[in-house]
């Protein structure tokens, strides 16, 4: 009699209202569409009408006359950068991860090295470039140096590790106190802990750590090759910008931009499957 | 059970070694580092709750029934005194977590876990650490049980946020039920429904403890709630939280809807009501 009163009730929140949030998003996607075709036509148009050199300043007509001219060449050296940035992220994931756990579940540890982390996290990364190569890719001892390019990885790690780990820090500490309590009422281990509860109230926070975290890897692994010259996305830039071509670097900056959105778009994706209980957001928190 | 032969004498606060929940002169002050201000929530409490009796506690919000509840789980240590469960101390090692259910003021169901997964959820850990040996199998069945017992077959597959608020606490209730603890811990269970349902709720609660003989420490801030359920009810004072009283409930058991319309009811009901004035 209690599951009819309750069934009376009715208060079982369903999914209704589907179709309508499909013509929204409809709605959505061609305004956006519209602001895209707005600005590139701005942009045009300003070039044209004030007669800019378009070798300083190009048009997008321009810009997309380099990106064929140049479209091959690309594809020839995109693999290392992506691979570089690629495995970088995966390992700085998988390191973020591995270090957060222990971090959190050990007060002494967590005070001890907190404050560690947060400083790395704020020097600027990028700066230190030059070292990274120099340490990584040169041949000074005491190990043999693996390459030039090995330093592409490193700085793809390096780069996207630290926000990531604090990202994942924060998602491991983010339980709530009766749900603690709740653990402590059935006497539950912190391995339990961990594997029942705070891993999964962990996920959206790695999940959006990710999202910054493959953009910073990209930027790590392309700055890499600007500064070492190994064949890449970066070092390509680099050759372009000395030569003042700035139509092609505004065509390489935009294959940079589009790899990493379509990326970035692909971890939301794959959130929103892992993570069905919450909705998943595109932008990832810094 | 018989409450009859559950009575010995009129307060049970002198039974000593059989009672199956027992403070001793427990202190509770939060905030105990010298920087930050102190709160004493509880003062003094000698409580005697014996094995299959039920008890409430009534008092003002703030007055720490939270806190007396929450020490008897074991999730608060005492600042000073003890607190035993069947005669262990909480805090201790020996302390045997299948014992102990605790139904929580606000619903703890785990989002991403089906409703029947939540049920299970103790019983993974409980197994887990060794504290209870029946199969998997057989808390399945149980769980299916327990959802039908409180309303909720047909739900097992639906996730916490497809609940309502009132249908959420009855996840935590069975989840507390489904280990079959012989102490069941409540605080304020009922406090988040509407009268029906609750009136609905109480009857279902009596007729398990009847059938399971837990001891109950059941909290609340509805009087005739108290006065209907127990067989004691003990009266908490504001801050810092003290026994002001405890009033015996010698109403007839099974009880059931009439009960409330009993004289004696009307009487106790008064009596705790007088009680909470004086208070004021
Ligand atoms: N973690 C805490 N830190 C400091 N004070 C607390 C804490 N928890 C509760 N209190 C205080 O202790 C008193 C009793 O709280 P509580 O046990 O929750 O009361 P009740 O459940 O009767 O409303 C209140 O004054 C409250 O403000
Ligand atoms: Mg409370």
């Amino acid at each position: 009699m209690i599951a009819d009163t309750l069934r009376k009730l009715g208060d079982r929140v369903d999914g209704r209202g589907g179709v309508r949030l499909g013509t929204e998003r409809a709605k959505r996607w061609s305004l956006s569409l519209l602001g895209l075709v707005l600005f590139l036509g701005g942009w045009e148009a300003v070039t044209r009408g004030f007669g800019l050199n378009p070798q300083y300043y190009p048009g997008p007509t321009d810009v997309y006359r380099e990106l064929s001219r140049i479209w091959e060449p690309i594809l020839t050296v995109l693999p290392n950068t992506l691979e570089a940035a690629g495995v970088g992220f995966v390992v700085a994931l998988v390191l973020s991860i591995a270090v957060a756990i222990p971090l959190v579940a050990s007060d002494r540890l967590g005070n001890a090295l907190m404050p560690f982390v947060i400083g790395v996290n704020t020097v600027p990364r990028i700066a230190v470039t030059p070292l990274v190569i120099y340490w990584v890719g040169f041949d000074i001892g005491p190990f043999d140096s693996v390459g030039l390019a090995a330093a592409n990885y490193v700085m793809a790690v390096w780069v996207a590790f630290f926000p990531m780990l604090i990202a994942a820090i924060d998602g491991f500490r983010s339980i709530d106190e009766t749900t603690e309590n709740m653990l402590i009422v059935y006497g539950a281990r912190t391995w339990q802990e961990f594997r029942y509860v705070r891993l999964q109230r962990a996920l959206p926070f790695i999940f959006d750590g990710m999202k910054t975290g493959f953009i910073l890897a990209m930027i790590g692994t392309v700055v890499g090759e600007f500064v070492s010259g190994t064949p890449g996305i970066g070092a390509m830039a680099s050759s372009v910008i000395r030569r003042t071509a700035v139509g092609r670097a505004i065509a390489i900056v935009l294959v940079l931009g589009l790899i990493s959105t379509a990326v970035v778009f692909l971890i939301y994706l794959v959130e929103s499957r892992v993570v069905h209980w919450r909705e998943s957001s595109i932008v990832g928190e810094g | 059970m018989s409450n009859e032969t559950a009575e010995p004498t009129t307060t049970s606060t002198d039974s000593g070694e059989e009672a199956m929940i027992s403070f001793s002169g427990v202190d509770k002050i939060y905030g105990t580092d010298a920087t930050e201000e102190t709160v004493t929530a509880l003062q003094d409490i000698d409580l005697d709750v014996d094995a299959g009796e039920f008890v409430s506690v009534v008092g003002p919000s703030g007055c720490g029934k939270t806190t007396l509840l929450h020490l008897a789980a074991g999730i608060l240590e005492p600042t000073d005194g003890t607190v035993t469960i069947d005669g262990i101390d909480v805090q201790g090692a020996e302390h045997d977590r299948s014992e102990v259910g605790l139904v929580f003021q606000q619903p703890v169901a785990l989002e991403w876990r089906t409703v029947k997964k939540n049920l299970l959820l103790p019983v993974q850990i409980l197994k887990q650490n060794g504290a209870i040996d029946e199969s998997m199998d057989y808390y399945r069945e149980r769980a299916d049980e327990l959802l039908e017992l409180v309303g909720l077959e047909g739900f097992e597959d639906a996730y916490p946020n497809e609940l309502s608020g009132g249908m959420q606490q009855r996840v935590t209730i069975s989840q507390a039920l489904i280990y079959d603890p012989s102490v069941l811990l409540m605080d304020e269970p009922f406090g988040s429904l509407d009268a029906m349902t609750k009136d609905e709720l109480n009857l279902e609660l009596l007729r398990i403890w009847d059938e399971t003989e837990k001891t109950v420490l059941f909290i609340t801030h509805d009087l005739n709630e108290a006065v209907f359920l127990s067989d004691r009810v003990i009266v908490l004072s504001p801050r810092p939280g003290r026994v002001a009283d405890e009033i015996e409930i010698d109403l007839p058991r099974p009880r059931t809807g009439e009960t409330r319309s009993r004289d004696r009811f009307v009487e106790l009901s008064t009596e705790v009501h007088q009680h909470f004035k004086h208070q004021r």
